[in-house]
């Protein structure tokens, strides 16, 4: 980020550099040009006044010749030598303004072809006047002095045209150069006005280029401030600290952000300025010193793992050092999910080889096996155990279709071929069951279930195979059992049938005779007859007890009937109306506490307790007044002895309690067997049905009854019913 | 006090059995005659004969049906329904007579309509006591009340 950010600055600061060298040049070669110009200004303006001297010089000359010629005029006239002085006098001073204005002309041609005709004129006319001069003596001007003056004259005459010439010429050459003078000075200023308002121009473009820059910065600054606080990342920045050779010691934080409190319980404003080594004191354990010093001295950057405990809990870090130009720039990044990921992954991978492992054994053990199809090549791949379930060695076939079907048992070979084609038509997992025949020759039950799927872009089919060979040999054993078992209780239900009906219907009439007999008959039998018909009568009645005792406890459990609550209390209200004649024969007492409600069936409850007060007052003490108790307690499941199916937590303990003959303890494993007796003769005429009838019931009920009882001491009967109020409303069974 | 009752001084009882055991017969008729109501006695060997009888024009109907379940032909049950179902038969007594006690044969017969269930005794007295309160029953009042604690008869 910061280092886009640079060149981001960067890339204008070329264009920049430009524009500044190129303003520079142009402002530099408008100072030169300026610079020129009030060079060029100066020559002109010396120029003029060059002109001006030569002019002047050039008047003086000539007023001089003047002077010359008046002066030997003069003498003549006055005969006074003594004026001859003022000629040389005057001949001297114009030689020297000769002189001066040649020094003058040098450069101008035709100032000296002028000059050079002054000269020659120049010595002509002193030729003539000093020729006039030797003729002072004479008072009177001759002839001869006439015609000197005259010859004076002339060249006087000339050397005014020459005047007149260099004159014009002079004022030509001054108004040349006054022309050039005057452009410059317009010129000039013109030049310093652009100069000084270009320098302000680029000033004012470079002042605000800076400005915007400086903004832009600022701004760009901030954002990095915003970046670097906000990022769920450590960002320090280090200065290395120096030992008196040089050598990098330890850094100091130069700079840190919010992140350092946030992950290390570090505030960024306490440790800046310290030395990172007391600051991060891990860095020493974990040699990353080292590392940050070898980074900050071969440049480049450098990344590492490392786990730190703060406050107890372990993180592990991921950082990021990069080699900045004076110190290091260090990024850290919280990565403890990434790593807890990656470490569950590991235990995953590790989980997953062990249930891989134990996938291959049990696809042994439940003899699955697995393919993979690839229907557009006709190649499969299949599992080891699918080899074994066949009978083969691993990779022993090429497991092509074609290679297969030849395993498939002949009979289901059409099946086999319509389901395939099935399957690639609906491309919908179906199972389908069929038998193979293995290499030796054995005739298995496979079943297999396949679906598609798409892999690496083409459509294969995966599915497992399982040998079923055991479970159909037992469905068909169940299936043969079940049909006997059918048989069976069609035979019991006949059975039934024949003993509830057919067989009591003659017996019936028996008694139905007998008591006709009795009624008509008796008075004409003997005593011995009338004992006989008595037996008859009681086998007869004993035949009928049996019989319907064995119905009952047949039809206990035979059809499933409906649950309901029934209040114990109501329950033992019938019963005693039921068994009220036995009771008031024996002259029992009956001692019954209140009993719970429970569900059940009702009358098979009443049957119950009917049988089991009946026994009680059948195995009565002759003398004694029999006395029956009832009384019923909660227990838990875990109270109850010995082995049953515990259905619910919580029972009604009903115990019955008597104080008749009892029984022997051994016996009381038995004493529920049907036709089981524990005592024989005539006063105990049971027919063994009873309490095994009890027995049934309260197992129908998923109960549990006990019996136990010493010989001569009573007999305790415990009823354990499920208590199914605690069984939060449940209804199943 | 009920009309059975005070009807045996005046009017002879109409009286049908369907019954297919000989010996049963002679019970029944034997118990009948030593009730001392006035009764006419009407036979038959099974279902199908009862109902012929009754499908007939000219029959009167009778005051009390006595019906065993297990017969040949024509069961007690399909009699007990086709009377049920029949509206002109609607309104005659039926009493079953059977030597089944099993709680499905009760509740089956209760529930298609019969008005009482005799249990067949094993004893003579019995017999004819059992016939005998069922011949005393007032039925208008006993029909009315009809519930299944008192349908099965209990000496």
């Amino acid at each position: 980020m910061e280092f886009k950010n640079k060149t981001r600055i960067n890339t204008p600061g070329t264009t920049y550099k430009l524009a500044l060298s190129l303003a520079i040049g142009l402002l530099l070669s408008i100072t030169a040009l300026l610079f020129h110009q009030i060079r060029t200004l100066e020559r002109s303006s010396t120029m003029v006044s060059h002109s001006i001297l030569v002019d002047k010089e050039i008047n003086t000359l000539f007023s001089q010749f003047d002077l010359m010629e008046s002066a030997e005029f003069r003498a003549v006239i006055l005969r006074d030598s003594s004026l001859g002085e003022s000629y040389v006098d005057r001949k001297l001073a114009s030689d020297r303004t000769f002189e001066k204005l040649k020094y003058l002309v040098q450069d101008m041609p035709l100032h000296q072809t002028y000059l050079d005709s002054i000269s020659m004129l120049k010595d002509r006319l002193h030729t003539t006047l000093e020729s006039m001069h030797g003729r002072l003596e004479p008072v009177l001007p001759d002839l001869t002095t006439m015609l000197y003056v005259k010859k004076a004259a002339s060249i006087l005459k000339d050397l005014r045209a020459i005047r007149t010439g260099m004159l014009l010429h002079n004022t030509e050459l001054l108004e040349q150069r006054m022309a050039v003078h005057r452009r410059y000075t317009f010129l000039t200023p013109v030049t310093s006005l652009l100069l000084s308002v270009f320098s302000i121009m680029v000033f004012s473009i470079a002042y605000v280029r800076i400005r915007r820059q400086k903004n832009r910065i600022q701004s760009s600054e901030i954002l990095l401030q915003n970046i670097v606080q906000s990022t769920d990342n450590i960002m320090n920045y280090y200065e290395p600290i120096r030992d008196a050779d040089g050598e990098v010691v330890d850094f100091k934080v130069v700079f840190a952000n919010n992140c350092n409190k946030e992950y290390l319980d570090l505030d960024p404003e306490e440790i800046l300025g310290r030395p990172v080594t007391e600051v991060f004191p891990f860095m020493i354990e974990n040699n990353e010193l080292q590392h940050m010093v070898e980074c900050f001295h071969q440049g480049g950057s450098i990344d590492f793992e490392r786990q730190v405990e703060v406050n107890g809990v372990r993180y592990w870090f991921h950082t990021f050092i990069k080699a900045m130009d004076r110190g290091i720039l260090e990024v850290v990044r919280n990565n403890t999910e990434e790593n807890t990921a990656k470490e569950n992954l590991l235990h995953l991978n590790e989980r997953l080889e062990i249930q891989n492992f134990i996938m291959t054994e049990a696809k042994k053990m439940a003899k699955i096996g697995s393919y993979v199809s690839f229907f557009k090549t006709d190649k499969a791949e299949i599992s080891d155990n699918f080899y074994r379930i066949l009978d083969c060695e691993p990779g022993e076939f090429e497991p092509t279709f074609e290679e297969y079907r030849k395993f498939v048992h002949p009979e289901d070979l059409g099946e086999f071929d319509t389901f395939g084609q099935w399957l690639k038509e609906v491309q919908n997992p179906r199972e389908h069951i069929y038998r193979v025949i293995t290499k030796k020759g054995r005739i298995k039950y496979l079943r297999t279930k396949g679906r598609y799927i798409q892999r690496h872009g083409r459509t294969v089919m995966i599915g497992i195979v399982q040998d079923v060979s055991d479970r159909i040999q037992a469905e068909d054993d169940l299936k043969i059992k079940n049909l006997e078992l059918e048989q069976i209780n069609v035979e019991l239900e006949s059975f039934n049938r024949v003993a509830s009906h057919d067989l009591q219907e003659p017996l019936r009439k028996i008694q139905m005779f007998i008591s006709r007999m009795d009624d008509t008959e008796e008075s004409r039998l003997s005593d011995k007859g009338r004992e006989y018909l008595e037996k008859i009568h009681q086998v007869s009645a004993r035949m009928q007890s049996l019989i319907r005792n064995l119905l009952a406890y047949a039809q206990i459990g035979n059809k499933r009937d409906e649950f309901e609550k029934v209040d114990l209390n109501e329950v033992l209200k019938k019963v005693q109306e039921d068994c009220s004649e036995h009771l008031k024969e024996t002259q029992a007492r009956l001692e019954l506490e209140k009993l719970p409600t429970v569900r059940g069936i009702p009358f098979q409850l009443e049957q119950l307790f009917f049988n089991l007060l009946l026994n009680a007052l059948k195995y009565r003490k002759p003398d004694v007044v029999p006395i029956i108790r009832l009384k019923s307690e909660k227990v838990s499941h875990k109270q109850i002895p010995g082995e049953f199916t515990k259905l619910s937590k919580h029972y009604h303990m009903i115990t019955l309690s008597d104080n008749g003959i009892g029984f022997d303890p051994e016996g009381s494993g038995m004493i529920f067997e049907l036709f089981h007796r524990l005592h024989s003769g005539v006063n105990h005429s049971g027919t063994g049905i009873g309490l095994a009838i009890c027995k049934k019931i309260v197992e129908n009920h998923h109960g549990v009854i006990r019996a136990k009882s010493k010989l001569g001491e009573g007999a305790v009967f415990i009823i354990y019913l499920p208590d199914w109020a605690k069984l939060s409303d449940s209804e199943s069974f | 006090m009920n009309r059975a009752y005070h009807g045996a001084k005046d009017q002879i009882l109409n009286i049908v059995l369907a019954y297919d055991d000989e010996d049963d017969r002679l019970f029944f008729q034997e118990a009948i005659e030593e009730i001392e109501i006035r009764t006419r006695l009407l036979m038959f060997h099974n279902g199908q004969e009862l109902m012929d009888y009754l499908a007939k024009e000219d029959t009167v109907l009778p005051d009390l049906i006595f019906l065993d379940l297990n017969m040949p032909v024509k069961t007690g049950m399909q009699c007990l329904k086709e009377i049920r179902g029949n509206p002109a038969l609607r309104q005659v007594c039926i009493a079953i007579y059977s030597t089944s006690c099993s709680e499905r044969d009760i509740e089956d017969t209760f529930v298609n309509g019969a008005n009482i269930y005799l249990n067949k005794p094993n004893n003579f007295n019995k017999l004819r006591e059992s016939i005998a309160k069922v011949l005393q029953i007032n039925w208008q009042y006993h029909t009315s009340s009809l519930n299944k604690d008192n349908f099965l008869l209990r000496l």
